[in-house]
Formats: structure tokens, C-alpha cells, sequence
């Protein structure tokens, strides 16, 4: 299973490439590189389809000593979403940098952090070791808000800066608690920690840092300030990487955290008030993020805010599994929030693509300037629509079957309190994504907006990861026959033992 | 016995009086000459802990590096020549200049979070076992397979290679960062603002040898004592600054290309030994063969010391530097 | 030797005194960075001599003094420079 590195090399390859080459091939070799890594990412989740997980030890070094990389189904799909995302963002991103000097100078930076960022990513969907996965947040972290700075504008400064300070102060946080569970255990390896871990004072300690770390990094509510105006103020192929994949890593890692490293702690509490808090936090993030959107009058503040929003869904997982009277019914709960993240991820790199172009034709993003968009430019129109249906979860896009999943999960764990919050946030979507539906079609008053043209496959590519989003919606079996090759989830009481 | 216990009270009410009166400090420059001088407390601190590794890291990049990175922000921020009667309050205090600057109310709040956790990392502290050697006594099992005989350099750059490998691309992004926060693609043209003087020219020139000789020395100690690539890539950095600062050549006269050749050449060189090994049917990835292992280290720390002193340097002359001439202050 | 080098320690010492008491008596900021850079570089000798004479190697008592150097290239040009900048007026 060595070729499982090659997900990590093969993006950094692609950057010191980028970094050295010459202006005009930048493109042709980034692309390349991304090519690659979708070749690997695909024959990865192959791998896993037919053999379930598999581990390797960096170094020939035994893992206490060691880092070890572990590809699970979880690591797997993650991989594929990042690399069907980073290719298309890519394309994108080829002929949005091509069209004056200036973003073809912006463009030669972006390829190196793109693929930097990628490979960090990447090695945090592999990585075993809790001090590991510090150091790939790190970086990650440091190319994501390079991206977000990458136009140079003050707006974008402001919110890198704000954006690097949360980070920091989250990585700060999740390695004060890496420091404290190392002390206590004398381990950084996730699968020995989860053996070693037990309920004291210490390793209490260490499990709140670093949860509280990376909730500040996945920007879960009262510590989502950082993303609106990051997300909103980065060149669109950047605005789309950060909210369809970057939060999400550090959600995976959370995921990991709590249901490997601490799975003695976070599934043996009484009541589960640590998970319910989660899910509580992760509703009012739905309502809030969902109200902010239908407030903004910025197209692209307002999918930033829909972001903050989504990821409350994603959140509901933690309540859901910890409940006791929760038989069997694992595989819809995992089912519904990883759907409800590809299909996320999917439709928000779309909708950020799609308000890139708009921006590029209107030269604004204000809502109220799309007047009589529909007629003028109906592809973009077409995938926002798309994209938009999948984010309420309407049939049969993707998003309505990660609904209807996690719905189910809710009732089967008998905790019923959580599906209004499913509904409700449904709703609000529809709110948001027919008010830019609506502005659209708006016919013009007098004279039109004079719009610049829009390279094709500028505006294809939006509609490409649209469509894909729809289509994954019929695809839902082969997703849930990969999930029970996520391994070494839920070994605890629910006694779901994976292979 | 007692002394060094003296010592040890001494050195905590000292750290605790500076991190005060750091926190307290309402002038900038002072506070900056505070964090100084606290990054040399820590890393007597770090001593007095049993890492010099660390202590020297501290001293290098918390103490200097930092310190300097600081007094160019200063620099940056200093309204006019004169700042006799400025003080930095008045300026808008958060990161939007349209929000509130923090009220009592958020400090009250920011002390009551720090205090609540300062409580909690105590009692966790109090918690942890009293026998945790953590996986100090298999490193040293392991020691002598790894090719060096310094426990940390042999974590660092054999069983721990792929978190180094990472940090010096972390190195690589911070610099990629500050490039487009200057909207720059190289540091050719940067300039100081003041004309170097002959006196610092002097001085710079006599020192320079001096400082490339501690550079080779802290490298080759790393094999066996505290030292190696980071620490000797500081005063690397340290010294192509001093370099630039008086006027002399120094990385600003590189090209483009060789310059961030040697940036990403440490980079570069760890993902080539993990591609070749990830190529080599045997082996697992970023394994290399024992009787190897000593050349790759050492040709590993060589790059590794030439890139972190690029890339440290780089990130200091890009936020002191300026591209006008010397009048346009 | 032992005696010696304690002695010529505490000599040490005294000078360090001395330039900090200086530090905080003198006027003005030329004669405080006299009273510093002076002082002090000898403090400094001193117990860099008493360290040297204690010391196990050559190599150890080398090193020793050739920090004790650098010390003393540091402090009197940086007492130059500062020198120089009271006197021009900054």
C-alpha cells in the first residue's frame, strides 16, 4: 500500500514545479500534478472499496516511534472530494488566470499555495498521529490564508489577517492539548491513544483543547467571524477551495479526534453533554449562518454565510451517535453527514465559481445589480439554480438525500428535537437561494448593464460540479457500501466493529 | 541545591514581572524591548528544563527573530520621527477600523477565559502521571540505527522525518504569504531606508566570517549535541540580514530564480528523498537504507540550514525593506 | 584556583554593580552608556578569566574568550552607534 503517499508527494511536487517554472506553463504543470493526484485519490478509494483500510509506517519505523499514515473509507472519500473539487478548480482557475497580466501574475503565486494547500490537505485525510496532524493544519493553514490574500486588496488583508489569528490561535489550542495527552500517555499515534486514553483530569483537558481548536478552525458558530469576510474577499477559484474543502479538513480531524483518539471519553459520558452541545451549537449555526445569508446583499458574502450555515449540519453527527438507545442505525447517521459534505462541497465550489463569473460580468456582486442575468447568462444562472436546489435538499439532488439520511438517523436515535432544525434550515435555505434566484430574473429598467464577456469554460465548470452534485444523488448506494469500510469508528458500545 | 533553587524563583518572578508589564506596556516600542527580553528569560527557562534545543531555538527565533520582525512593524507604524508624544491608543484598535475598540466589558470577559484555562492547565498539570519518559527510552533503543547520535536530531530527521519535511514547506508558505502581502515576486530592489553607514559596514564585514564559522559548527554539532539545521539556519538568517543591513551583498542580489531556488531547496530535497524512496521497490515510503542514513542526514541538514536561513532572512527583509529611495520616508 | 576564581568572579560582579548603579545614577544617556558598556566588558573579563581558569580544555577555555571578544565588539560599537545618534541629534 506504499502508493498511499503518493497523494501527499504528488501535489507537492506539482507546487515546487509551479514555484520554479516559468510563468506560462505554470497551468500545464499544475494540472498535471492535479491529473495525478486524482488518478491516485481514484485508485485509493478502488483500494478501499475492495480491501478495506489499510496503514502504512513512514520511515520503516514502528508507530510509537514513528508517524504512520492510515487510509480509511472516511480518508478515502474525503481524498476523492478534494480531488474532484481540485480539478475542476483548477480548469477554472487556468482561465480565470489567464486573462490579464496582472491576475496572470496573481495566478503564478496561486498554483504553488493551491497545491501546497492540497497536499496538507490530502495528508490530513491520511494522518495517524495527533502531533502529525498539528503540523499539516499548519500548513494548511498558512497556504489557505496566502490564497486568501493572494489579490492583495485591503478587504482581502483585513480578512487573511483575521483569518490567520483564529487559526493560529486554534492550532495554539489543539497543541496545548497535544502537549498534555503526549505527557499523560506517553503516545501521539491515534490508535494507540484510543487505547490508552482513559477519564482523568489531564486527558479531559487535552480532549476540550484540542476539540475547542479545531471547532474554532472549522468555524462552528460563535467562532465563525473569521470566515464570512474570508471566504467572501478571496479571488473566486480560492473562495471555492476554502469553503468547499479547507473547514472541512479540519472537520475530518475533529471527527477522528472524537470518535478514535477519545472514543473511551466522548462516548462514555453520561448523556452525552458534550455531544449535545455540539448539536446544539451546530442548529443555531444553521439558523444563524442561514439568517446572515438572507440578509447579505452581496452575492458572495451571502455563500459565505451559507457556509457557515451548512457546516451546522454537519455537527448534528455528534448528538446522533452518542445517544444510548441508538441500535444499528450508524451507517445512516455517517451516511447522511458525509453525503451532506460532498454534496456541500460540491454545490458551494459551484456557486462560488458561478459567483466569480458574475462578478466578472457585472463587475460587482451586488444583488440588486442581476437584473434580467437569467436571459443574458444562462448557464451561470442554470448551475446557481442547481447548486441552489442541492444546498436546500430538493429531490433528487445529492443534498436531499444527505437530508432525508440524516432525518432518518435523528428519528432512529430517538431524538426527534433535532429534526425541526433539519426542516427549518432547509427552508431557510430556499430563502436564500430563491432571493438570488430571484434577482436574476428581475427584467432590466431602461438600460441594461453592459456585461464583459466570460470565457466558456469559465462558465462550464460551475455548471460541470453542479450537475455532478445532482448526479451523486442517484449514486447514494455505492457511497454507503464505502462507509462500512470506515474503520475504527464506533468501536465502543455500539459495537459497530468494522473489518 | 539551593542556590539553583534560588535561581529557578528568581527566573519564574522575572518572567512573570516582564509577561506583566509586557501586557501592561502601553507604548509599543517598550513592549517590543519586553518581548525581547522575555524570549531570553524563556529560553533560560528552557535550560533550566534540560532543553537546550529549544533554548536555543528560542533565543534565535522567539528572542531575535522575532524581536526584529517586531521593531520593522514598528517601524512600519511609527507615524512620524518624532515619538515623543504619540501614543498608539488613540489609533483604531481592531483589525476593521469600523468596530468598537474592546470595552471593560471584553476585558473582563478575555480575563475570566484566561484565568478559567489557566486553572485548568494547572490542575491538568498537577494530573499528569509523575513517571512519563513519553518515548525518550525507545529513541535512545533506537539510536543507533538512525544513523546520528543526538536524540533529537535522530527524531527529527529520521523517525520523525515527514513532520520536518512539512515544517520547511510551513517555512516556504509563510514566505509565498508575506510575497503577496507585499505584492512582490522576488526581493531584488528592496532596500533600507537609512544609507548604511561605513562604521556598520565595518563591523558587519569582521563579523560575518565569524557568524558563517557558527553556522558550520552548530550544523555539524547537531549530529551529536544540542545544534543542527534550525538552529544553524538562524544565525544563517541573522547573518544575510546584518549583510543586508549594511549595505553589503546578501540574498536582496540573487535572482529571482536562484533565490527561490535556495527557498524551496530544502523542500525540495526532503520530497526527493521521500519520492526516490516511495519509488524503491523494498522500501517504505521515506525510508532510507541504514548505512545511508548518516550521508542523507547530513546532506539533508546541509540544504535544510541553507533554505531556513533564506527563507527566515527573506521574511525579515521583506517587512523591513522598502523599494523607494532613502528620502522617500 | 578555585579561591582565585571566585574572587575574580565577585571582582566581576562588583563592576557589574558598578555599571548598573551607573545605569540608574548618571544624568544623562551618554554617560549612562559609558557607565554600561565600560563597566560591564570588564565585569564580563573577569568572570570569563575566573571560567577560564576552571575550565576542563583548552577548547572550552577558547571558546570562553572568544565570546568574551564578540561581547566586546558588540557592546562598543553598539555603543557607537548610539553614541553617535544622541550626538547628531535624534
Amino acid at each position: 500500500m506504499n502508493q498511499v503517499i503518493w497523494v501527499v508527494l504528488l501535489p507537492f511536487v506539482g507546487s515546487v514545479v509551479c514555484l520554479l517554472a516559468h510563468r506560462k506553463a505554470v497551468f500545464a504543470l499544475g494540472m498535471a500534478a492535479s491529473l495525478g493526484t486524482l488518478i491516485v485519490s481514484v485508485g485509493l478509494v478502488a483500494h478501499v472499496w475492495e480491501h478495506a483500510s489499510a496503514r502504512v509506517e513512514l520511515g520503516g519505523w514502528a508507530t510509537p516511534l514513528g508517524i504512520a499514515l492510515h487510509l480509511d473509507g472516511l480518508s478515502a472519500l474525503f481524498l476523492l472530494l478534494t480531488a474532484v473539487v481540485g480539478v475542476l478548480v483548477g480548469i477554472q482557475a487556468g482561465s480565470y488566470f489567464a486573462q490579464s497580466p496582472e491576475l496572470r501574475a496573481m495566478g503564478s503565486r496561486f498554483w504553488p499555495l493551491w497545491l501546497l494547500l492540497w497536499g496538507g490537505l490530502n495528508g490530513v485525510y491520511l494522518c495517524s498521529d495527533v502531533f502529525n496532524a498539528y503540523v499539516l493544519l499548519e500548513i494548511s493553514t498558512l497556504a489557505a490564508v496566502g490564497l486568501t490574500i493572494l489579490s492583495g486588496s485591503t478587504a482581502s488583508l483585513v480578512a487573511g489577517l483575521r483569518y490567520l489569528l483564529a487559526a493560529m490561535f486554534g492550532s495554539f489550542m489543539y497543541l496545548l492539548g497535544v502537549a498534555l495527552i503526549y505527557a499523560g500517555t506517553g503516545q501521539l499515534d491515534f490508535l494507540l491513544l484510543s487505547r490508552g486514553v482513559t477519564p482523568q483530569v489531564h486527558t479531559l483537558t487535552a480532549f476540550g483543547l484540542m476539540v475547542f481548536g479545531l471547532l474554532i478552525k472549522s468555524a462552528l458558530l460563535p467562532f465563525h467571524f473569521w470566515l464570512p469576510p474570508a471566504h467572501s474577499s478571496a479571488p473566486a477559484p480560492v473562495s471555492a477551495v476554502l469553503s468547499a474543502l479547507v473547514v472541512k479538513a479540519s472537520f475530518f480531524l475533529l471527527l477522528k479526534i472524537w470518535f478514535v483518539v477519545f472514543e473511551s471519553i466522548s462516548g462514555g459520558t453520561p448523556g452525552g453533554m458534550p455531544s449535545q452541545l455540539l448539536g446544539i451549537l451546530g442548529s443555531l449555526a444553521v439558523f444563524w449562518g442561514s439568517f446572515q445569508a438572507v440578509r447579505q446583499s452581496r452575492l458572495k458574502l451571502l455563500i459565505a454565510y451559507s457556509t457557515v450555515g451548512q457546516l451546522g449540519y454537519l455537527f448534528l453527527i455528534f448528538p446522533i451517535l452518542a445517544s444510548p438507545d441508538f441500535q444499528g442505525h450508524e451507517a445512516l447517521a455517517w451516511g447522511g453527514t458525509i453525503f451532506h459534505l460532498f454534496s456541500h462541497g460540491l454545490a458551494k465550489a459551484s456557486l462560488f465559481l458561478a459567483a466569480g463569473c458574475l462578478l466578472q460580468a457585472m463587475g460587482t456582486d451586488d444583488l440588486h445589480a442581476m437584473r434580467d442575468i437569467a436571459g443574458r447568462l444562462p448557464v451561470i444562472t442554470f448551475s446557481l439554480g442547481v447548486a441552489g436546489v442541492s444546498l436546500m435538499g430538493l429531490p433528487p439532488s445529492a443534498g436531499f438525500v444527505a437530508k432525508w439520511m440524516l432525518l432518518r438517523a435523528v428519528l432512529a436515535s430517538g431524538q426527534w428535537w433535532w429534526a425541526p432544525v433539519i426542516v427549518l434550515g432547509g427552508l431557510l435555505t430556499a430563502a436564500y437561494v430563491f432571493k438570488i434566484l430571484a434577482h436574476t430574473f428581475v427584467p432590466s429598467e431602461g438600460e441594461a448593464l453592459r456585461l464583459n464577456s466570460v470565457p466558456l469554460v469559465m462558465t462550464l465548470v460551475p455548471l460541470a460540479l453542479a450537475i455532478l452534485c445532482v448526479l451523486m444523488g442517484f449514486r447514494a448506494d455505492e457511497v454507503i457500501a464505502l462507509l462500512p469500510a470506515v474503520p475504527h469508528f464506533g468501536t465502543g458500545k455500539n459495537g459497530w466493529e468494522m473489518p | 541545591m539551593n542556590l539553583i533553587l534560588l535561581f529557578d524563583v528568581f527566573l519564574i518572578a522575572a518572567l512573570l514581572l516582564v509577561s506583566w508589564r509586557l501586557l501592561g506596556a502601553s507604548d509599543l516600542f517598550q513592549a517590543t524591548v519586553l518581548f525581547i527580553s522575555f524570549g531570553l528569560f524563556l529560553s533560560l527557562a528552557w535550560i533550566r528544563l534540560g532543553a537546550p534545543d529549544i533554548a536555543l531555538a528560542e533565543a534565535a527565533v522567539g528572542a531575535g527573530l522575532a524581536g526584529v520582525l517586531l521593531f520593522g512593524t514598528f517601524k512600519g507604524l511609527e507615524p512620524g520621527a518624532d515619538r515623543e508624544n504619540d501614543s498608539f491608543t488613540s489609533e483604531p484598535c481592531r483589525l476593521d477600523p469600523i468596530s468598537p475598540c474592546p470595552g471593560k466589558i471584553h476585558l473582563l470577559l478575555a480575563f475570566t477565559c484566561v484565568g478559567s484555562l489557566t486553572t485548568l492547565l494547572v490542575l491538568a498539570v498537577l494530573d499528569l502521571p509523575a513517571t512519563g519518559d513519553g518515548l525518550t527510552p525507545m529513541v535512545s533503543q533506537f539510536l543507533e540505527r538512525s544513523g546520528v547520535e543526538h536524540p533529537v536530531t535522530a527524531v527529527l530527521l529520521n523517525f520523525r522525518f515527514y513532520d520536518t519535511w512539512l515544517e520547511l514547506g510551513v517555512l516556504v508558505a509563510a514566505v509565498l504569504g508575506i510575497l503577496c502581502v507585499r505584492n512582490r515576486f522576488d526581493l531584488r530592489e528592496l532596500k533600507v531606508l537609512q544609507a548604511p553607514d561605513v562604521m556598520l559596514r565595518r563591523l558587519v564585514m569582521g563579523l560575518a566570517p565569524t557568524m558563517a564559522l557558527v553556522v558550520v559548527y552548530l550544523l555539524w554539532l547537531g549530529d551529536h549535541a544540542p545544534g543542527g539545521a534550525f538552529q544553524a539556519g538562524v544565525v544563517l538568517a541573522a547573518m544575510l540580514v546584518l549583510l543586508w543591513f549594511s549595505g553589503h551583498a546578501s540574498i536582496t542580489g540573487l535572482s529571482r530564480m536562484l533565490w527561490l531556488f535556495c527557498l524551496i531547496a530544502g523542500f525540495a530535497v526532503m520530497l526527493l528523498v521521500a519520492v526516490v524512496s516511495a519509488l524503491w521497490p523494498e522500501m517504505r515510503p521515506l525510508e532510507f537504507p541504514e548505512e545511508w542514513s548518516a550521508m542523507i542526514i547530513l546532506g539533508v541538514e546541509v540544504v535544510a540550514t541553507l533554505s531556513i536561513g533564506v527563507a527566515l532572512s527573506s521574511l525579515a527583509i521583506l517587512s523591513l525593506g522598502a523599494v523607494d529611495d532613502p528620502g522617500g520616508s | 584556583m578555585q579561591v582565585l576564581a571566585g574572587m575574580l568572579c565577585l571582582l566581576g560582579a562588583f563592576f557589574f554593580m558598578a555599571g548598573s548603579v551607573g545605569v540608574i545614577r548618571f544624568p544623562d544617556s551618554l554617560s549612562r552608556i559609558h557607565a554600561l558598556t565600560k563597566a560591564d566588558n570588564l565585569g564580563l573579563g573577569f568572570i570569563v578569566l575566573a571560567l577560564v581558569i576552571t575550565s576542563q580544555s583548552v577548547a572550552v577555555g577558547l571558546k570562553l574568550i572568544l565570546i568574551w571578544v564578540l561581547a566586546l565588539v558588540a557592546s562598543s560599537s553598539i555603543c557607537f552607534f548610539l553614541g553617535r545618534k544622541l550626538i547628531r541629534g535624534g
